[in-house]
């Protein structure tokens, strides 16, 4: 599995973009209630059979595509840009920037993800967006740590010196010489942990404290069809199969990305 | 005296296809030490690796490598469990190339020694790790055992590899490049305690000027095969190969070092004719169709005449 | 014997603040827990004038940091308050919750750990072969694979669908088996993938290899080189998973109405019970701290290298 990983997640993750994108286009609407076609096997005129409402499968689990790619996408972004800037700042400010960012970082990576997730949800209510708002909490604090050892680490690299030696700036020479690195270094640690996130997302929309309906969910698909599943199977092995080839992808996609760029044997152990 | 060594037409394949070792013929004098000389890739650490038969599962091995103490003669190719257990550790000492990358992190150096009584079963007699760390140069035994290898330098804790190589008082020590990975000035002194203490000693290394110092024979690989073995081959080369060898290590008040163009050939491809060919200044035609044998010390018929 | 308790300070500074942090939801709520107290325990139309004695009797009338110390004392003390639902202490209802989830977990792990070292130790012998393969292929499937699928697959077919075990959970050992397969399955695959890694990094090194020369078997260099290497690595992720746990013991113990903390944790958060929430996220908190204090202190123990850099 070597660059193949990373070809084989980046297509499929592709396609799943497709679909969620094309969906609304192709297939009928994911929120139409139709009593008469309840719990219809896959067939005609739905592609993979009907929920217990008479809503199309296929257009559901589209739908829900959207909401975990968008989601999941936005704790993504933060990780990446937070991280990036609070670890960069902590890196090249003074002592006491670096202290102030450095006692924060530790907080957050004190605070389990998804328990963060519970708490938030206890306290304002369920909902995706505050979901993604906790999640995005702690998130950005494994990528700053990261960005700030290695920028650290470069200050007193050869090439850095020599530049700032010639007269450029240290700003400007840690733009030039250290931050492309660095940001490939974020991106794939960032990229590692969205597995987890979807999972994480999905279990947390089976409880009912993510998405709510209408609005479709892998995660809270399946438990709202969770009584119908010995009559009608697909409704469960839809939404599974979904996840499940989302988190294969961005794995297959971060494991590969893994190979090429090295984050240090602590960070993450491989497959 | 007999050959304690003896390995006669060893192939080995990679579990991948690639010919690492093309018919290997050599000879091991009791006490002697034959040093290996050759570009990587040239098979120097398969034939130690396959000795020990530690290669990678998968991979095929034909011919016959005959261990002899005198009493008992082991066949090191295809050895079985009872064959190995003589070989590893007994007969055959092995010292690696990376001094820190051999030694387990997490285990203190003494205890590392102690691994060679322990790993054949063996209980170590009390005191016997601090002997051998005594007898290889290494002062304060006791004390320094203690420590871990992060804590010794490279030299001496290649002393300490040397120490336990040596335990069971090998016929054979295998040296797969062990000053590689050392400071120059530690290269020299590190031999000489490891040719001390070996008994018959087969030498894998690329520094030539070492090899001159330490070495009774020296065998020159290329591409798999001997192309030349003999006394005083570094001092008087005939093969095409081992000229060019010599003539790129540098030399004070030799001039500059003269490159040797071209690359190894591939070993996954089948090769005819003298594998060296592409590359020699005196090849002929029937060099590129026949196969040189090995001849009087040298594997080039060009260079016979 | 500094840097230990220079660690220590630093996790209760740490834990400190995550307890301030925890306890500032309360601004977030829009609720009055003065009135919620009240008509949790019976008075459907609380008096003003009772919701003031009751906020006065909460301290709800001090400052935030005031408030905050408080609390914090009082959580010291086991005292987390009164749940806004049900009107009891919460700290009752934990404990009776507790114990469930404890045996819960503790099955699950132990299925972990055993699942964890088979799929690591398969296909060690052939790096590349078919066995190893195989058993990269389960840990990656293993690992997407979300727990919550698994446990409906579970509950609707084999509990209801075949009759096994009991549908309405007990809380017992025995009835722990069952639940506990979905949520080992997620901690395994991580735990599987670690050790397979660790496992095969460390055989392959050349401190192996020089074992081998010496004539150990494959068994010795196995427990005496290959493990202890990969311990760390899994030390490491062990106390990580410990985070996720809590999620997944709700989730799991929401499917199989187990009387744990983990599903008095989600009936909390829907009945908008936010002492609750807050005691059980705390104790979240501190078991995902002393796992993280327990793994590096087990590591620096195993790693002679990790103990000179502090």
């Amino acid at each position: 599995m070597r660059n193949r990983s990373l070809h084989i997640g980046a297509w499929l993750l592709v396609a799943i973009a497709l679909t969620a994108v094309a969906a609304p286009l192709l297939l009928p609407d994911p929120d139409r209630v139709d009593y008469a076609a309840e719990l219809a096997a896959p067939g005609a005129g739905h592609l993979l059979g009907t929920d217990q409402l008479g809503r199309d499968l296929a257009a559901r689990l589209a739908s829900g595509a959207r909401t975990t790619l968008g989601s999941v996408g936005a704790v993504w972004l933060v990780s990446v840009a937070v991280g990036l800037f609070a670890g960069t700042v902590s890196a090249l400010a003074g002592r006491i920037g670096h202290e102030v960012v450095a006692r924060i970082v530790d907080v957050a990576l004190a605070l389990p993800q998804t328990v963060v997730a519970l708490a938030v949800a206890g306290a304002i209510g369920p909902g995706m967006w505050q979901l993604v708002l906790a999640m995005s909490a702690t998130a950005w604090a494994p990528t700053a740590r990261l960005a700030h050892t290695y920028v650290h680490a470069a200050r007193d690299r050869p090439d850095v010196t020599a530049a700032r030696m010639a007269g450029i700036g240290t700003v400007r020479a840690m733009a030039a010489h250290v931050l492309p690195a660095a940001s490939a270094r974020v991106v794939v640690l960032a990229t590692l942990g969205v597995g987890q996130l979807i999972l994480s997302l999905a279990a947390l929309s089976f409880l009912g404290l993510g998405a709510q309906p209408p609005t479709a969910e892998w995660g809270r698909m399946l438990a709202d069809s969770r009584h119908d599943v010995i009559a009608a199977p697909w409704l469960i092995i839809a939404p599974t199969a979904a996840v499940f080839l989302a988190v294969t992808s961005v794995s297959l996609i971060a494991d590969g990305a893994r190979e090429r760029v090295d984050l240090g044997s602590r960070t993450w152990p491989r497959f | 005296m007999a050959a304690v060594l003896s390995v006669r037409g060893l192939h080995v394949a990679y579990p991948d296809g690639t010919r690492a070792l093309r018919g290997i013929d050599l000879d091991l004098a009791d006490g002697e030490c034959l040093a290996l000389v050759g570009e990587s890739g040239s098979g120097k650490s398969t034939l130690m690796r396959a000795l020990l038969s530690l290669l990678p599962k998968g991979s095929r091995v034909t011919g016959s490598a005959v261990v002899d103490d005198g009493d008992e003669a082991v066949q090191a190719v295809g050895a079985g469990r009872a064959a190995l257990r003589r070989l590893r550790g007994g007969l055959l000492g092995h010292v690696a190339q990376d001094p820190h990358a051999a030694a387990d992190p997490l285990w203190g150096v003494g205890r590392h020694l102690r691994e060679a009584w322990r790993a054949r079963g063996i209980r170590p007699p009390a005191g016997a790790a601090e002997k051998r760390a005594e007898a290889v140069g290494i002062g304060d035994a006791k004390a320094r055992l203690r420590q871990y290898p992060h804590q010794w330098s490279g030299g001496m804790l290649q002393r300490a590899h040397i120490a336990g190589a040596g335990v069971h008082g090998p016929l054979i020590t295998l040296a797969d490049e062990p000053t590689s990975a050392l400071d120059a000035g530690l290269a020299a002194t590190t031999l000489a305690v490891l040719r001390e203490d070996a008994r018959a000693l087969l030498l894998v290394c690329h520094d030539l000027r070492h090899v001159a110092a330490v070495a009774d024979r020296v065998a020159v690989l290329y591409a798999g095969r001997v192309v030349e073995i003999g006394a005083g081959v570094l001092e008087r080369p005939r093969h095409p190969y081992t000229r060019a060898l010599v003539a790129a290590t540098p030399r004070p008040g030799h001039g500059l070092p003269v490159e040797l163009p071209g690359t190894p050939p591939d070993g996954r491809r089948e090769i005819t004719g003298c594998a060296f060919a592409p590359r020699c200044g005196v090849a002929e035609k029937a060099c590129r169709t026949e196969d040189p044998a090995l001849a009087e010390g040298v594997a080039c018929p060009v260079v016979r005449r | 014997m500094t840097a230990v308790l220079k660690r220590l300070a630093a996790a209760l500074a740490v834990l400190a603040t995550a307890g301030a942090l925890v306890w500032a939801l309360m601004l977030l709520s829009p609720v009055d827990p003065a009135r919620q107290i009240l008509l949790a325990q019976g008075d459907p139309a609380p008096a003003p004038s009772q919701v003031d004695a009751t906020r006065h009797e909460l301290g709800l009338d001090r400052s935030y940091p005031e408030q905050y110390a408080r609390w914090a004392v009082a959580a010291l003390h086991g005292d987390f308050g009164t749940s806004w639902r049900t009107g009891d202490p919460v700290a009752a209802e934990l404990a009776g919750r507790l114990p469930a989830t404890i045996r819960l977990t503790l099955v699950a792990l132990g299925f972990s750990a055993v699942a964890a070292l088979a799929l690591a130790v398969f296909g060690l012998e052939r790096p590349g072969g078919p066995a190893d393969l195989l058993s990269r292929g389960l840990v990656f499937g293993g690992s997407a694979l979300p727990v919550f699928a698994v446990g409906v697959v579970i509950l609707e077919f084999v509990v209801v669908g075949a009759g096994v075990g009991r549908v309405v959970a007990d809380g017992t050992w025995p009835g722990a088996v069952l639940p506990a397969l979905p949520l080992a399955l997620g901690i395994g695959a991580e735990w599987a993938r670690v050790l397979r890694g660790g496992l095969r990094d460390a055989l392959g090194a050349p401190h192996s290899e020089t074992a081998r020369a010496r004539g150990a078997g494959r068994l010795r260099i196995l427990a005496r080189h290959g493990f202890p290497h990969a311990a760390a690595p899994f030390l490491t992720v062990a106390a990580m998973s410990a985070g996720g746990l809590l999620a997944g013991a709700a989730v799991v113990e929401t499917l199989f109405t187990w009387p744990g903390v983990g599903r008095l944790l989600i009936t909390s958060i829907d009945a908008g019970d936010l002492p609750v929430v807050q005691a059980i996220v705390l104790l979240g908190v501190l078991a995902f701290l002393g796992a993280d204090l327990l793994a590096e202190g087990l590591s620096a123990l195993i790693d002679p290298r990790l103990r000179e850099k502090r």
